[in-house]
Order: structure tokens, then sequence, then C-alpha cells
């Protein structure tokens, strides 16, 4: 295999990793947060938010894919040729790709854990006037 | 199977058995908790599972990120830091995360006991 080939294959497979990651966490989360926001938001808000959730971690974890530059002055590797030389570094930068998307991944977690959190809270005390 | 391989392979159980055993101490608490404060099943099942998604994808970004470039001569002892500064990275990063996750916990038993008293 060719080092131009093994970049366009590390590089869809990296992407295609970070999205199947990204999916997963969606899916795990899906079901307990659809029956959470129809406890605590009951309104098309609460549909917003139970669409937005799987939207926001593929795109928070496309973010982390895309952010990793290929082409890159300050290591030495400022064109196209000098980058595929080196398969290498293709491979380490493909393992950086997926690293930077799980990471960014783990932050929009923990993002919507915190606004779920403080439905959590609003719904606490809106019961709590209620009672 | 050269050295690298092996400190990779070593590190990333060294890694993931960490994560599995901060996910296995905290949670049963950490149920306990959510369901005294909040009395919502779904609310204790969403926690628990952005609790292991987090600690999980952690400790993966970690091994990702753990590169070892041993020579072929290269000594035990020298495959044996790489795997021990990888497996510390991991725990910075785990640490991390289980005190994210703690904060945020706090500050719903702040809220919620507060107001139930």
């Amino acid at each position: 295999m060719t080092n131009e080939r093994y970049l366009v294959a590390t590089y869809f497979c990296a992407v295609a990793l970070g999205v199947l990651a990204a999916s997963g966490c969606a899916l795990l989360v899906r079901r307990s947060l659809a029956e959470l926001t129809r406890v605590c938001m009951p309104t098309r808000s609460g549909r917003s938010l139970r669409a937005g959730v799987p939207i926001g971690l593929v795109l928070s974890c496309l973010l982390g894919l895309v952010s990793v530059p290929y082409i890159n002055s300050c290591s030495g590797r400022p064109t196209y040729q000098e980058v595929v030389a080196d398969r290498s570094y293709l491979t380490a930068t493909s393992h950086a790709m997926v690293a930077a998307a799980l990471s960014n991944l783990i932050y929009a977690l923990l993002g919507f854990a915190m606004l779920i959190a403080v439905l959590l809270a609003a719904h606490a005390r809106r019961t709590r006037r209620r009672t | 199977m050269d050295i690298n391989s092996i400190a990779i392979l070593a590190t990333g159980v060294g890694v993931l058995a960490l994560a599995a055993w901060v996910f296995l101490s905290v949670r049963a608490s950490l149920v306990a908790l959510i369901d005294q404060l909040v009395r919502l099943p779904a609310a204790t099942a969403f926690f628990s599972r952005v609790f292991m998604l987090c600690l999980t994808l952690g400790a993966a970004e970690k091994i990702l990120e753990s590169r070892t470039e041993l020579g072929p001569d290269a000594n035990f002892m020298e495959g044996v830091w790489k795997v021990a500064s990888g497996v510390g990275d991991g725990m910075e990063t785990l640490l991390i995360l289980l005190l994210a996750f703690l904060g945020m916990m706090t500050v719903l038993v702040a809220v919620l006991a507060g107001r139930r008293d």
C-alpha cells in the first residue's frame, strides 16, 4: 500500500471511528434521556433537547477530528509531500485525531450531564412549589 | 511481538483496568445517592451511563495518545518506564474526570438536599 493510500485509509477510518463512538454514546444515553426529558421537560424544548444531544455529540466529535492538522509547519512538515513521505507521522496523526475526537466527546457528555443536572434541580423546585 | 507493541498493550490493559476499578468502586454509592436525591430511575441510569462512558473514553484517549518509540535493543526497564508513564497519564485523566463528576454531584446534592430540608 502506498503512503498516499494509507493516508486516505487512516483518515477515513479515524472519521468513521469517531462518528461511531459518538453514535454509540448517543444510543447508550438515548432511552434514559428521553425518559428524563419526558418527566422534567414535557414541552417542545424537551423534545428539542432530546434531538439535540445526539447531534451535539456527533458535532463535537467531528470538531475534534478536524481540529488536528496534518500539514503543520511547526512539526517540520509544511508541504503535502513531506506529510505523505513519513508513514509513522501519518499513523501518529490519525491516532491524535481519534484522541481529540474522544476528548471532545467527553467534554460534550459532561456538558450535557451538567445541563440535565440543572434541569433536575429546576424540576425539583417546581414539584416542591406545587406540594 | 516487539517491545513497543507489548508496551502499548500493557498500557492499554493498565489504563482500562484502572477505569474499571474506579467505575466499580464508585458506581454503587453513586447510584444510591442519585436514587435518594432525585427518585427518578431514568436520572440514575443517565448519570451512571455518562460516568461509565466518560471513564471509558478517557482511558481510550490516553491509550491512543501513548506512543512508544523504543529501539529493538531497548532494555526491559525502559519498557516498564514507558508503561508507567502511559498509565500515569491515564490516572491523571481518570482523576480529573472523577473530580468533575463528583463536583457535579456535590452541586446537585447542595441544590436538591437544601430544598428538601
